[in-house]
């Protein structure tokens, strides 16, 4: 009552009496203001009368003749809009309650005759009076919502845009603030909607988001727009925004955001449109300079040089004997390999493979199988380099040995990955060895394709493809693999014609057949698909029901549907699946025992109960829940749970989700529990634990994680299976010398890349059965990580697209939203020159107003424009 | 059709080439060869749809003027397998890879059999014994040599069961019982533990009839001494002087010993000053000069020094008062490394002191070297590391450690800071000739003995607990006698690295003993005390 003014506030204990009188009076104008008086008492009087501002609010609004406009909701003061905006909502969800009841309701009640619009208002108000006899509803939801946007201006004039945005959102007319916003507020009102997306149900988020995209085109945000379109995924959207900006700086910077979020080029330049496209623009379209830039960057940094396995390793710090014997290890060697090809990827100069001198490449330290990761490694090595990579490539190509083709094979694939060129290399040197009939050459190929490709929703590799899954002679391996592999090209596509072979497939293959350990990955093939479609997969997971094999339908559905709400924070999802994992699949031996003795029947009766799908809903949990930090915080919770009470399928599994939450993102509370798991009782768990350390610190140079890796190493130095695991992870925490990020997380943590979420969930899935696949002969699997894998940089450019060195802060992001004024959007910053690498949770901002950025998140290739005014006041103060 | 003027790119390079489209492909490849050095028949030139095969027509690609074509293909010969075949760790046996490896076994423990078990990894630190034991295969000579073979050729602890029972055989007084074990061990009838330095004695006592190894030249006298005399025995010159009758002659009496005696006194601190206390005393015994019991001083210096120099501290004593062993608990400091220049005679002394000195010079140029080494490594780690490199590569071919080095001669010459230095090698040789020459030669013509007094402390025997009868023995060697260092094939990765950490052996339990805590071994405590010292005389290269 503090904005009441004085002779008000003295009529307030008179208010019951002012209400009984109020009602005698005949309806005039007067009669209008008296209501308008009453509603501003009824303030004070909520509990007793729900609703009575709002109430009287519109009694005086219908009392007044058409011609006159009842004063503005502000006139009464700041106080009385919120008390509005309050009533608003809950009288607004009280009627739209009523209507559902009502409808219920209406055969036993005797109902008036209503016509067509104003059927909804009646039942409303019928619902009304059956719960307070006296009150009769004023108004209809039309006049709720008008009242709503005169509140709603009001606020986003008085920086209350969260208020305003509340306030529509409970009116479900979000979309009508698009109109109300001005140049003042609509950066905030978009930065409080967006972070509220996460914290929506389906359909609200998606119309939050589009709400946005709409505020940010309407003021040529064109950035924030694409981000908000590359989000929904929306091809359109992506393809308005892209042409809109005449500036061919902003559209290479827009081309640079969609390269990174490995949006196909035909996306917003469809093959039949005849436009020429600049080359410059082409090249910021298909990451074509990535590699350049990154071993540029790589310079500056000072870490181009390559290191050495011992520089990682740092053996002479780890607690045990040292064998100094001259034998080679072929297990040691191969992790060798994969972290040389970890640590020094992208630079190309590494002293194992690429540098090797002739004759004494590291490929002939390994053994068989080795020999094939060891040749896929260059791949990495070179990672983005098409020009001189193939070429390098290409001599183990003519290679006897048919392993160390099949790796060149797979290595061509993955130096492609995440970037395009003319001349579509990876195609024209993998298609021919998808019809080989040796299976290590034709698997690679199939991979290296998927890699190279990946996110790219190329046609004719759906065409190359297809008939191998389809085809029931094919073996389950390359049907499966085959399937993984156009789920990378299709991420997030929703294709329906891949889905449905896929399905097919699934619905027609021998039952044995879809027991194999390949069949899960035929099911990520299909709900890769599906990444980020939330409820579009509601009709395919129907279908998969009709799965006769009951596990790999189980198997799928799970994989689907935690797919489609990956990095959503759907907390509804979360706890389905949460569900899943309740179940204790206990494998009963002594019964089956038993079984042998009564004979056959019996065991064929009680078939063992496939627990592999409680294993992917536990990595389900952290993919749904890894967009959100509180969602990601909660779950962490679960998992701890999980892990008390599961059964050895899920133990081994939340590791992994860890890994998984929290990639290349060492939070100190995950590193300490995973380092408590990486020493559990069941080798699967810590072996998994060990994983996801490498995960957690992908590309950081943890120094902690570094030391505990060491420590681990140390204490299985006995467990060959360990230490091939430790090794990597070691490999990992040093990725590209630190200059690497796996986190699926983009653009100030706003865009979730599909690409690396396949990549990443590809790789943990060979995890989910260790032994069967990366400790198998199938650790090239590891190199699933590839499409995750991006510098974590930023670099600004010119508007030649030239590197230049600027100045900028560097610190802590801070999360601002919903704050008053111009808070500072990091903290602990410190000045660097670009380029600069950018930690995961880091944020960067120009340290002068020298230029100005053509992009609001400087991170990745940020286009800077000369500031006009700057240098003017530059001369000034001389 | 007039050729037209394309550009190819290879390896991020762009060539102009002339395309003539009348021609079949292979001219093109052949133009591109010409510019690139890539090999028609490994070359691949990307065109629109795919790659460029010999049968492709050029009108259907339709190429243009300027137009930019991919070429992959590497230049020059295709990267091929080594000669050799490498031999991996997996594809070995049991045996082999404990040859491979080297791994130092544990021995499990039979029953309070742990003086023993550390006794003989002690031993097993004297690879000359291992060699000379192979000559008798009888007796324990002969039960020994089977344990170190079975040793050699596992990676899992060795039951010692015949070398023990041999061992009991040879010495009855091993296989006493427990007396008063208590009831616990009383059902078991436990064997009693023994003291380390007995069983040390013992059985040198019983490999005296092990036959010696022949001298470097092959000379006939070196051959009909045993192994004992020649690696592991002095010979104590002791002269005996009284005090009270300063006009009667010294005795002089010559013996052999196996082992230094360091006498733990109460104001002992040093295993230098302990043995000099046991050198030298005095005791009282009759004069036949003075007719009396007189005091006599006894003086007594090595006159030879073997190559394997055993120290004992004199921790347990009986102690009259209350009938019983103890053990002294005193902290005394032993060196890792020793000169015994001090307690050899004055003529040893003479022979010694050439070869000593110059050892000792050359050890500090040794260090020196390292040093600059390790420096010029930091500061150019880049040109450095080549010389560094080479060496590493080839002692451990493969090891995770080593990493192929670039063009290693090229680097050589523009090192600055190192150009003095030469690869360790060939300082090693040299060293060796110039102390080689100062070797006396009445030394050198005595196989197993210490020609320059200098000694490295290779294993220790200790032994934990507070009584004298119980507690636990165990064994520390050093790990570069598992794997020794060979200076002639150029390999000085180990030196380099300064590998001076330690091997425990607890029973079967093996496991790494860093050198900074060697000191903790002193005594002083209840905790593992020096016991039996081994010295080794230091090489000379």
């Amino acid at each position: 009552m503090t904005s009441v003014p004085k002779p008000l506030k003295f009529l307030h204990p008179h208010y019951p009496e002012l209400q009984t009188l109020y009602e005698t009076w005949s309806p005039t104008e007067d009669k209008s203001l008296f209501a308008d008086i009453l509603s501003v008492l009824a303030m004070t009087y909520s509990d007793t009368q729900p609703r009575g501002t709002l109430r009287y609010r519109l009694l005086s609004a219908s009392l007044l003749p058409s011609s006159q406009h009842i004063s503005e909701p502000g006139l009464w003061g700041h106080e009385y809009v919120r008390h509005l905006a309050a009533e608003l909502g809950e009288e607004y969800r009280v009627r739209d309650l009523g209507e559902e009841e009502g409808e219920e309701a209406e055969p036993v009640k005797p109902v008036k005759p209503t016509e067509g619009d104003e059927k909804d208002k009646e039942d409303g108000e019928q619902q009304e009076q059956k719960q307070k006899v006296d009150l009769e509803p004023v108004g209809t939801i039309d006049d709720l919502c008008a009242l709503a946007m005169q509140c709603a201006k009001f606020l986003l004039h008085h920086n209350a845009e969260p208020d305003a945005v509340d306030l529509l959102e409970e009116l479900e007319i979000v979309h009508k603030i698009v109109d109300l916003v001005d140049d003042n507020t609509y950066g905030r009102v978009c930065q409080y909607m967006i972070a509220c997306v996460n914290l929506l149900a389906p359909p609200d988020d998606v119309a939050f988001l589009r709400t946005a995209h709409a505020i940010y085109a309407k003021h040529m945000k064109l950035p924030e727009a694409m981000t908000i379109a590359i989000r929904l995924g929306d091809q359109e959207l992506v393809k308005e925004d892209f042409h809109a900006p005449r500036n061919p700086s902003m559209q290479r910077q827009l081309a640079f955001l969609l390269a990174r979020a490995q949006v196909p080029k035909e996306w917003v330049f469809p093959e039949d449109s005849e436009e020429e496209i600049s080359e410059d623009l082409l090249d910021c379209l298909s990451n074509t300079r990535l590699s350049q830039h990154f071993r540029e960057f790589g310079k500056e940094l000072g870490v181009s040089d390559p290191k050495s396995l011992e520089d990682i390793y740092k053996s002479h710090l780890e607690n045990t004997k040292t064998t100094t014997a001259n034998v080679d290890s072929a297990r040691a060697n191969l992790a060798s390999t994969f972290v040389n090809a970890f640590v020094n990827a992208g630079f190309g100069n590494d002293k194992l493979m690429v540098e090797a001198d002739e004759g004494n490449s590291w490929i002939y330290k390994n053994k068989d199988h080795g020999m094939m990761s060891a040749a896929a490694s260059l791949g990495l090595s070179l990672l983005w380099d098409t020009d001189v990579g193939l070429s390098h490539v290409d001599k183990y190509t003519y290679s006897a040995e048919e392993h160390i083709k099949a790796g060149a094979l797979l290595a061509t694939g993955i130096l492609n990955t995440g970037v395009r060129t003319e001349a579509d290399a990876a195609m024209a040197l993998l298609a021919e060895y998808v019809e080989n009939k040796s299976v290590s050459l034709k698997t690679s190929a199939i991979i290296g394709l998927g890699l190279a490709y990946s996110g790219s929703q190329r046609e004719d590799l759906q065409a190359l493809l297809l008939p191998l899954i389809a085809d029931e002679s094919v073996s389950m391996e390359i049907a499966s693999l085959a399937a993984l592999s156009l789920g990378f090209v299709f991420v997030g596509s929703g294709n329906g014609e891949v889905s449905s072979t896929i399905l097919q497939t699934l619905m027609e293959r021998e039952p044995k057949q879809l027991d194999e350990k390949w069949a899960r990955y035929m099911a990520l093939g299909l709900a890769l698909l599906y990444v980020g479609l939330q409820d579009a997969t509601d009709a395919i997971i129907v279908a998969l029901q009709a799965i006769e094999h009951e596990a790999i339908s189980k198997q799928a559905q799970i994989l689907v549907d935690m797919c489609a709400y990956a990095g959503t924070g759907n907390v509804l999802k979360v706890q389905t699946l949460l569900h899943h994992c309740d179940e204790h699949i206990v494998k009963k031996e002594k019964e089956e025992k038993k079984d042998e003795e009564s004979g056959e029947e019996t065991k064929e009766e009680q078939p063992q109960k496939d627990d592999t799908f409680q294993a992917f809903a536990v990595l389900g949990i952290a993919l749904v829940a890894m967009g959100e930090e509180i969602g990601s915080e909660m779950s962490l919770r679960q998992l701890n749970h999980l892990m008390q009470y599961g059964e050895p399928i899920i133990r081994k599994s939340v590791p992994l989700a860890l890994g998984l939450l929290s990639a290349s993102n060492p939070q100190l509370p995950i590193l300490d529990t995973l380092s408590k798991y990486s020493h559990d009782n069941d080798l699967q768990v810590a072996l998994n634990a060990i994983f996801a350390m490498g995960l957690v610190g992908a590309g950081t140079n943890n120094a902690r994680l570094a030391q505990m890796l060491r420590q681990l190493a140390g204490y299985y130095y006995k467990e060959p299976d360990c230490l091939f695991i430790v090794r990597i992870s070691q490999g990992l925490v040093s990725m590209g010398k630190g200059t690497i990020t796996i986190n699926p997380f983009f653009h100030d943590r706003q865009i979730m890349s599909r690409t690396a979420v396949a990549g990443l969930l590809a790789t943990l899935l060979a995890f989910t059965d260790a032994k069967s696949f990366v400790l198998d002969k199938y650790h090239w699997m590891l190199y699933f990580l590839t499409p995750a894998m991006y510098p974590r940089f930023l670099i600004t450019l010119n508007e030649q697209l030239e590197s230049i060195p600027v100045t900028v802060r560097v610190g802590q992001a801070v999360d601002v939203v919903g704050q008053a004024g111009k808070p500072r959007t990091i903290s602990g910053f410190q000045t660097h020159s670009t380029p600069v690498r950018l930690g995961t949770t880091e944020r960067a901002e120009l340290a002068t107003e020298e230029f100005i950025p053509f992009t609001n998140v400087l991170e990745n290739f940020v286009i800077l424009q000369k500031n006009p005014g700057w240098e003017k006041e530059d001369k000034m103060e001389l | 059709m007039a050729p037209i003027s394309v550009k190819i790119k290879h390896a991020g390079k762009v060539h102009d080439v002339e395309l003539d489209v009348d021609l079949p492909p292979a001219a093109f490849k052949e133009a591109v060869y010409q510019k690139t050095g890539v090999p028609p028949e490994r070359m691949k030139v990307m065109i629109k749809g795919g790659v460029l095969k010999d049968d492709t027509d050029w009108r259907k690609v339709g190429p243009k003027e300027g137009q930019s074509f991919m070429v992959i293909g590497a230049a020059g010969e295709l990267p091929k397998p080594p000669s050799t075949r490498i031999v991996f760790l997996e594809d070995m046996d049991d045996s082999e890879l404990a040859q491979a490896l080297a791994l130092p076994v544990g021995l499990v423990n039979l029953g309070n059999t742990c003086y023993m078990n550390a006794t003989v990894q002690a031993m097993r630190a004297m690879p000359e014994l291992q060699t000379a034991l192979q000559a008798t295969p009888t007796g324990l000579p002969g039960a020994l040599n089977g344990l170190y073979t079975s040793m050699s050729k596992t990676t899992e602890a060795v039951t010692p069961m015949s070398f023990l029972t041999s061992l009991r055989q040879a010495f009855p007084q091993f296989a006493e019982m427990a007396r008063s074990s208590g009831g616990m061990k009383g059902l078991t009838g436990g064997y009693a533990q023994q003291d380390a330095e007995e069983c040390w004695t013992q059985m040198t006592n019983a490999l005296k009839d092990v036959p010696g190894l022949p001298g470097p030249s092959g000379s006939g006298p070196a051959a009909s001494k045993k192994f004992i005399e020649q690696y592991m025995s002095g010979e104590m010159r002791r002269e005996l002087k009284c005090d009270e009758a300063p006009e009667e002659p010294p005795s002089v009496t010559v013996e052999k010993v196996l082992k230094v005696e360091c006498n733990i006194g109460p104001t002992t601190n040093y295993m230098h000053s302990g043995i000099m206390d046991a050198l030298d005393g005095k005791l009282e015994k009759h004069s036949s000069s003075l007719g009396r019991d007189a005091v006599y001083t006894t003086h007594s210096r090595l006159a030879r020094l073997p190559s394997y120099l055993t120290v004992h501290m004199v921790r347990f004593h009986w102690k009259r008062d209350i009938l019983k062993k103890t053990k002294i608990m005193r902290k005394v400091k032993f060196p890792s490394e020793f000169d015994a220049v001090d307690i050899v005679t004055d003529e040893l002394k003479e022979k010694l002191l050439p070869v000593s000195r110059k050892l000792k010079e050359f050890e500090k140029e040794r260090a020196e070297r390292r040093k600059v080494r390790k420096r010029t490594k930091n500061a150019k780690a880049e040109k450095d590391k080549d010389v560094e490199m080479v060496d590493a590569t080839a002692s451990s071919s493969s090891g995770p450690s080593a990493v192929v080095p670039a063009e290693s001669d090229e680097g050589k010459g523009k090192e600055v800071a190192s150009v003095e230095l030469q690869d360790e090698p060939v300082y090693r040789e040299n060293e060796a000739k110039e102390l080689d020459a100062l070797v006396d030669a009445d030394l050198r013509a005595d196989v197993g003995c210490s020609v320059s007094g200098l000694y490295d402390l290779v294993a220790i025997v200790t032994h934990k607990g507070a009584a004298a009868d119980a507690g636990h023995y165990m064994a520390y060697v050093k790990k570069s006698v598992f794997h020794p260092v060979s200076h002639s094939s150029g390999t000085k990765g180990s030196l380099e690295d300064d590998d001076d950490d330690w091997y425990k052996f607890d029973d079967n339990k093996v496991s790494v003993f860093p050198k900074e805590k060697l000191a903790t071994l002193d005594g002083g405590g209840e905790d593992s005390s020096a016991y039996v010292l081994l010295y080794k005389t230091k090489a000379l290269a």
